[in-house]
């Protein structure tokens, strides 16, 4: 187990300047300055609502988007100011699937070719050896080899995110980021994709950034969760500490709002308002329009850290806000 | 599905025959036939050019007075009508209409092949260039193909064979010089669209060079819109063209262009109907047929802009 | 069961759509029954017929390619299958109302939510058989009544408001808002809080409960999430590729479910809470609806079948408790043969 983390994030930053009202230019905060951190071969699991920044968080760390700020450190090196050339060999390491297994591909270009184009460009292979390493993925994924000659819109949903999959693994990445990977997906569907990620974890020695909505997917994939809001991180720790006992009363909400299939449920509290704006955040914490166990005026004045909270049984827990001060160690 | 596979004794080496590996391909194909053959308006088009293109191959070795279509004179033939000798009767100078009208296929099919393979050529790697780059490289493209958008292109063209001298060289090259800014404005805002695809993000993720994924990813994306504007500019192309040899800035005689021949024939209305009907005639059946092909291509490729 | 008439009986309904490549027989033989003031939730994968089928009780399918080949639709009494399209514009939002899935494509960007809400009203007002046209004042205050009957906070500035300026949340108490402005017995909610967040979904769900206690509507919800549908109604209906497989109560069906279909689903949902099992997914895909099975259309993944699930459809029966189930693992008390 290697010292360095696999990948951190410090202060990690990212502002969209874009048009608002009739003439005027206003910022958009995506991400405002987190921090993560991830070991070799954890999952680590990112969940939020809209405008979290949670898929941002994706973009920026596989280097669709260059932060504004902050920094991403990869085996312990910078990338965020990398060149395009280093960048291109980043990709090697660095691998994401995407949420909508529909779009994610190129509709004319057949399987074979989607699958073979990360490896066409890195490592040039050809002919024979190419197809034979395509086929060899194709089993990876547990699908027959035959389907390299088909089109995408022949394939189904679970099929496609195979696909997908097959093809981020191309290169044999360290890091995999998955946004959303099976909420376009059937329930049955979903849980085949999620128990072949688990698996294919182990069998690769892969690591995981998880971006989802839905709680209990991540509850099933990843050791560590990270609750974004709007741009901040609230809370992290081991997901199932973080679950059973939340601490954030944001979280605690989240949890309360997901609906479960089991009889006879207590009506939960309801969270009233909406979800703010990015662009229009306000002062302080960006969750006290809202929170039910709002202290004062610090909380629309400050906002809190993201700060440890002693040693959970299997992590570090960590809250951001203001019923958890700092000192309190 | 089959589930069984024979045993791979030879990875890498494909155990399908050519068949089986393009069968997807060939399945889309046949869809796509199927539904343009369901089409009778797209049909009768397809026919019409079928017609056109077998003409303008073979005019040549079918014509009956090949002397005519280069502007023998025999002035006792001249102005006969129709009859069985010459099917479409004779022109001033006693040419037989009918072989100058075969010719003049294969004139129009080069026309229409020249002026709209030089638009596609220049206007669709700017309108990719465009949309895809953004910025300044966007703005340029854009303004200037606006500057050309804004002038009334059969004005702009007659503009620039005036300047350039009359014939029919230059009428092409006017002609293709007006036609490239559609395609511009098309192609831009399908990229625009296509840029942000998931796939694409996923080309750039896995090292793809800019001119990879225009290549790989935009441009066979844009290819059906392209296509069908394509097929519709051929006839339009030698309609603009028959236009210019109408006011006499196109094809010079003896050239037996079919709007220079509608220029002349006009004056011969209405007792010598036949110069200038004739001609006209096949103008509109060539520009008619390459419209309901376009149309026809257009609802095979995106059945949603239909009704069903 | 009461002696009274349920206010929706689906019988026996069979639905073909025709296609390029023959007829999709999507819907085949769907009995689902809902009396005044009960909420049923029907859930199901993709491609299992829930939508098409609540589609087809307001005949909002287009009628080619899509035909009912048997059955019926009994709305108080009346078959809706067959009634004529000028009986249907009077069932629509003033007896029915349909609240769909995504606020956005269902409000037009051009016009204000009060123009549109308003607009609902007005047509409602003529389509309904006692001739009451409203003033156009009271058509503003009857949006304001609605608007504040969903709970949108300052109801006179959303009137004026475009829909993009609103939230997902919002936008969809606008939708049933004017589901509500016909005064309809049953609204249907077609995957109503899949396009919004978690904690919005949990206030939805909350709004649509309490107008079902206020109101006391009749509901369907459709949802591929049972744990939504669970929040809201007191009975489920689980389809599988235009059959229903199981139709229970929430609490008989979520503890003991019967139909192997649906014990799939359940064990394929992650928990929330709890550790971390085995999820079990189910492997196949829905048959081919051109050319169905003669038997169980759940026959090719069903981990239980037996030979005649091959080839006998299994009817819906009672096996106790009022849990129908169609599965031949349930033989039920009416049953004219008998397997060993």
């Amino acid at each position: 187990m290697a010292d360095v983390p696999l990948l951190q994030v410090k202060g990690l930053t990212k502002h969209f300047d874009i048009h608002s009202g009739r003439f005027g230019k206003a910022v958009l905060k995506a991400v405002d300055g987190i921090d993560l951190m991830l070991d070799h071969g954890e999952s680590l699991g990112l969940v939020g609502e809209s405008g979290s920044g949670k898929s941002t968080v994706a973009r920026l760390v596989t280097g669709l988007h260059r932060p504004t700020a902050g920094e991403i450190l990869f085996e312990g090196s910078p990338i965020q100011a990398m060149g395009s050339r280093d960048r291109r060999r980043l990709g090697r390491d660095i691998q994401m699937v995407f949420q909508d297994p529909h779009s994610s591909l190129n509709p004319r270009k057949t399987i074979f070719g989607s699958i073979a184009e990360p490896l066409t460009i890195h490592d040039a292979l050809r002919g024979v050896r190419l197809r034979a390493r395509v086929e060899e993925l194709l089993e990876t994924v547990q699908l027959d080899r035959r389907f390299m000659y088909r089109f995408p819109h022949e394939l189904s949903g679970g099929q496609k995110q195979r696909v997908c999959i097959a093809r981020a693994v191309a290169l044999n990445p360290k890091l995999l980021v998955l946004d959303e990977p099976t909420s376009a997906l059937d329930v049955s569907v979903q849980a085949q994709i999620l128990e072949f990620l688990r698996e294919l974890q182990d069998r690769l020695d892969l690591t995981y950034l998880f971006i989802s909505h839905n709680l209990a997917v991540v509850r099933h994939v990843c050791s560590r969760v990270a609750v974004m809001y709007m741009g901040r991180v609230v809370e992290a720790g081991p997901t199932a500490e973080v679950f059973d006992q939340p601490n954030h009363p944001y979280t605690k909400v989240l949890l309360a709002s997901v609906p479960e299939p089991i009889a006879g449920q207590q009506e939960a509290p309801v969270l009233g308002g909406d979800v703010p704006s990015p662009i229009a955040l306000p002062p302080g914490c960006p969750f006290n329009p809202r929170c039910p166990s709002k202290i004062g005026s610090v909380c629309e004045t400050l906002n809190p850290e993201l700060v440890p909270l002693g040693n959970g049984t299997t992590g570090v827990r960590q809250v951001a806000c203001h019923l958890f001060p700092a000192q309190l160690r | 599905m089959n589930t069984a596979l024979p045993e791979l004794s030879d990875p890498g080496r494909p155990s399908e025959s050519w068949r089986e590996r393009h069968a997807s391909s060939i399945r889309q194909m046949r869809l796509y036939w199927h539904t343009y053959r369901r089409n009778a308006s797209a049909m009768v088009g397809l026919v019409l050019v079928v017609i056109f293109l077998l003409l303008s191959l073979i005019s040549p070795w079918i014509v009956p007075y090949p002397a005519d279509a280069t502007g023998a004179v025999h002035m006792a033939d001249k102005l006969l009508p129709p009859s069985a000798a010459h099917w479409f009767g004779t022109d001033e100078v006693g040419n037989d209409i009918l072989t100058r009208l075969l010719i003049g296929t294969r004139l129009s099919l080069e026309i229409a092949v020249i002026i709209t393979g030089v638009a596609t050529i220049v206007g669709v790697p700017l309108g990719i260039l465009a949309g895809f780059r953004g910025g300044w490289t966007r703005e340029i493209i854009m303004r200037v193909t606006d500057v050309f958008l804004s002038v009334p292109a059969l004005v702009l063209a007659i503009a620039i064979v005036a300047a350039l001298g009359i014939g029919i060289v230059n009428a092409i090259i006017a002609l293709s010089l007006v036609w490239w800014p559609g395609y511009v404005r098309l192609v831009e805002s399908k990229t625009l669209s296509l840029k942000g695809e998931a796939y694409v993000e996923a080309a750039r993720l896995a090292g793809a060079s800019t001119a990879r994924i225009l290549f790989s990813h935009i441009l066979p994306n844009c290819l059906s819109p392209i296509l069908v504007k394509a097929s519709m500019d051929m006839g339009m192309a030698i309609l603009a063209a028959a236009s210019l040899g109408f006011i006499g800035l196109g094809a010079q005689p003896p050239t037996p262009e079919w709007g220079a021949m509608i220029s002349i024939g006009r004056n011969y209305l209405p007792t010598w109907w036949w110069y200038a009907t004739f001609p006209g005639l096949a103008i509109y059946l060539t520009v008619l047929g390459f419209n309901l092909m376009g149309d026809g291509l257009r609802d095979v490729f995106d059945p949603k802009s239909r009704g069903r | 069961m009461t002696a009274q008439l349920p206010l929706l009986s689906i019988e026996d309904l069979h639905l073909d759509f025709d296609t390029f490549d023959g007829a999709l027989h999507v819907l085949d033989g769907i009995n689902i029954a809902l009396d005044a003031g009960e909420t049923v939730g029907i859930v199901g994968e993709t491609g299992c017929g829930k939508s098409v089928t609540v589609r087809s009780i307001l005949r909002l399918l287009p009628m080619p390619p899509a035909r009912f080949s048997s059955g019926a639709i009994r709305f108080k009494g009346r078959d809706l299958a067959v009634a004529s399209e000028r009986d249907m514009r009077r069932i629509r939002g003033l007896e029915i109302a349909l609240i769909p899935q995504d606020p956005m494509s269902y409000l037009n960007p051009v016009f204000t939510v009060g123009q549109q809400l308003m607009d609902v009203i007005r047509a409602h007002a003529r389509n309904r058989p006692r001739d009451k046209r409203p003033a156009e004042k009271s058509a503003w205050e009857k949006a304001i009544e609605l608007l504040t009957q969903v709970h949108l906070p300052h109801p006179e500035k959303q009137l004026e408001a475009y829909p993009h300026e609103l939230s997902g949340g919002m936008r969809q108490r606008v939708l049933i808002a004017m589901a509500l402005a016909g005064q309809p017995s049953l609204l249907i909610a077609d995957e109503p809080t899949t396009a919004l967040d978690v904690t919005i979904q949990a206030q939805i769900l909350r709004l649509i409960g309490d107008l079902v206690d206020r109101l006391g509507l009749a509901v369907i919800l459709i949802s591929h999430d049972i744990g939504v549908v669970a929040k809201v109604c007191r009975r489920i209906v689980v389809m599988y590729a235009g059959t229903v497989v199981e139709d229970a109560s929430a609490e008989n069906l979520l503890d003991r479910p019967l139909h192997p279909y649906t014990q799939g689903l359940l064990a394929a949902i992650p928990k929330l809470r709890g550790d971390n099992q085995q999820l079990s997914g189910i492997p196949g895909s829905i048959p081919n609806l051109l050319q169905p099975p003669d038997g169980c259309r759940f026959y090719d993944r069903c981990p239980l079948r037996m030979d005649v699930c091959r080839t006998t459809k299994p009817p819906l029966v009672d096996a106790g408790g009022g849990q129908r189930v169609a599965c031949h693992l349930y033989p039920g008390p009416r049953q004219e043969a008998r397997y060993g």
